[in-house]
């Protein structure tokens, strides 16, 4: 399954449960790529239970030490503080993120065969059948860009891989922005569409980009190709002791959808909603 | 106006940042065109994300006589901060403005693959180009004239 030689991971969001899903994501992505290098970019601090807990460089590094993992390159940032939205925070780690792996290349003079986008606290369901490979302009994501229920397009932002062009383009979407006046209108009529799952969903379109078709590929089952077949984000209410890889994906499902009712505790001081005037910083 | 001019081989850059008065030189020290470009990239994220230094426009400076300072100057209050276009001034192959971003784009350039795809071997312009009117239309931004 190995058909990848050299991929760069990179890893954009808050710490959470990182150290749980570190393991996982090691096993995921190895069982792809001959050589797996690492980027890590995160906020100084976390919250998952409403605290905020100051992030540390060992409590980065401590998995990557663990398991021998190639981390090459990462930062702790300050949050931003300025358009306070998932939309924007996520963007922002992603643009350093890409900067970091632009460097690598740059000064080591090769190019990435392919480069993944994903967050620190999640679980990815490995699938049995090889990658197919992300050509110029193409990208593989968890959800294709499709229309919900009231009509709009939006797509899951949580695990995106191109190869490394496409992905200097991907990456470049802090300053992209949205029509406060338009998206004012489509949140009265539609509050779901006013987050990050349409803006993300419109930036792809926006850049041309296409969706790789797994269901073109040779495989007599297309429902069960693509990089992985089930994910959810680990959250807290995830017993220690429990192998996520055992367990059934509705058992994970249920721990996800059921810790819910606390997700006010992650965005903390943020909203969700990337109002911002098109001519504005 | 926050103006960075990407000097690629202007004999002083300093004197003409002097002259129009505004703008910091980024000496480009890459001798490929398209490499040029990546290397400008890599300094314009590290100068806006890490730095947060504001930069409104870049100025890509590789021939002498193509600064076009006055025609730009006309345009540019009517050009979105978020706009997609390369502002030629003269040809594809000398100077352009642009808002920042659009060197995200122009940077990966050096890594489009070729191969496979048939308009490389099939164009009369050179390689490098066909590589930019290529991604630009490819991937939604946009060319024209000053």
């Amino acid at each position: 399954m190995k058909n990848i030689d050299r991929l760069a991971v990179i890893l954009v969001g808050e710490f959470r449960t990182w150290v749980r899903a570190s393991e996982y994501l090691f096993k995921f992505f190895d069982q792809r790529a001959h050589q797996v290098d690492y980027f890590f970019i995160t906020w100084n601090v976390t919250s998952q239970t409403g605290e905020l807990i100051p992030v540390t460089e060992e409590m980065i590094r401590e998995p990557f030490d663990r398991r021998g993992t190639n981390l090459i390159n990462f930062k702790i940032l300050e949050p931003i503080g300025r358009h306070r939205t998932t939309f924007y925070n996520q963007a922002y780690l992603a643009k350093i993120g890409n900067l970091l792996k632009k460097k690598q290349e740059f000064q080591g003079s090769f190019i990435y065969d392919q480069v993944v986008e994903t967050r620190p606290d999640c679980y990815f369901r490995t699938t049995s059948t090889s990658w197919k490979m992300c050509k110029d302009f193409e990208f593989e994501a968890e959800g294709i860009p499709r229309v919900w229920s009231n009509g709009l397009l939006g797509m899951t932002d949580v695990y995106i891989r191109t190869n490394s062009m496409t992905n200097d383009i991907i990456a470049d979407r802090y300053y992209f922005r949205k029509n406060k006046f338009l998206a004012s209108l489509i949140e009265k009529s539609s509050w779901k569409f006013n987050d990050h799952h349409w803006t993300i969903s419109d930036f792809l379109m926006h850049r041309r980009l296409i969706f790789l078709d797994y269901a073109a590929s040779k495989s007599d089952h297309p429902i069960l190709c693509g990089d992985h077949r089930f994910f959810c984000c680990i959250r807290p209410n995830f017993p220690e002791d429990m192998d996520l890889d055992a367990e059934d994906y509705r058992t994970l499902d249920h721990l996800f959808v059921s810790y819910k009712k606390n997700e006010e505790f992650f965005y903390g001081p943020r909203g969700n909603s990337p109002l911002v005037d098109i001519n504005t910083d | 106006m926050n103006l960075i001019i990407a000097n690629h081989y202007l004999k002083d850059a300093e004197l003409w940042r002097l002259a129009l008065g505004v703008g910091t030189v980024l000496d480009i020290h890459e001798k490929d065109k398209l490499k040029a470009f990546a290397e400008i990239s890599i300094k314009l994220d590290e100068l806006i994300y890490l730095k947060h230094t504001p930069v409104d426009w870049v100025l890509y400076a590789f021939e002498e006589k193509e600064i076009h300072w006055g025609k730009f100057l006309k345009i540019e209050p009517a050009v979105s901060k978020t706009d997609d276009t390369i502002f030629l001034a003269d040809s594809l192959t000398g100077n352009f403005y642009c808002r920042p971003h659009v060197f995200s784009m122009l940077g990966g350039l050096y890594k489009l693959n070729t191969q496979d795809n048939r308009l490389f071997a099939e164009s009369r312009a050179s390689a490098d180009i066909t590589k930019m009117l290529y991604s630009i239309v490819r991937s939604g931004y946009d060319i024209k004239l000053l």
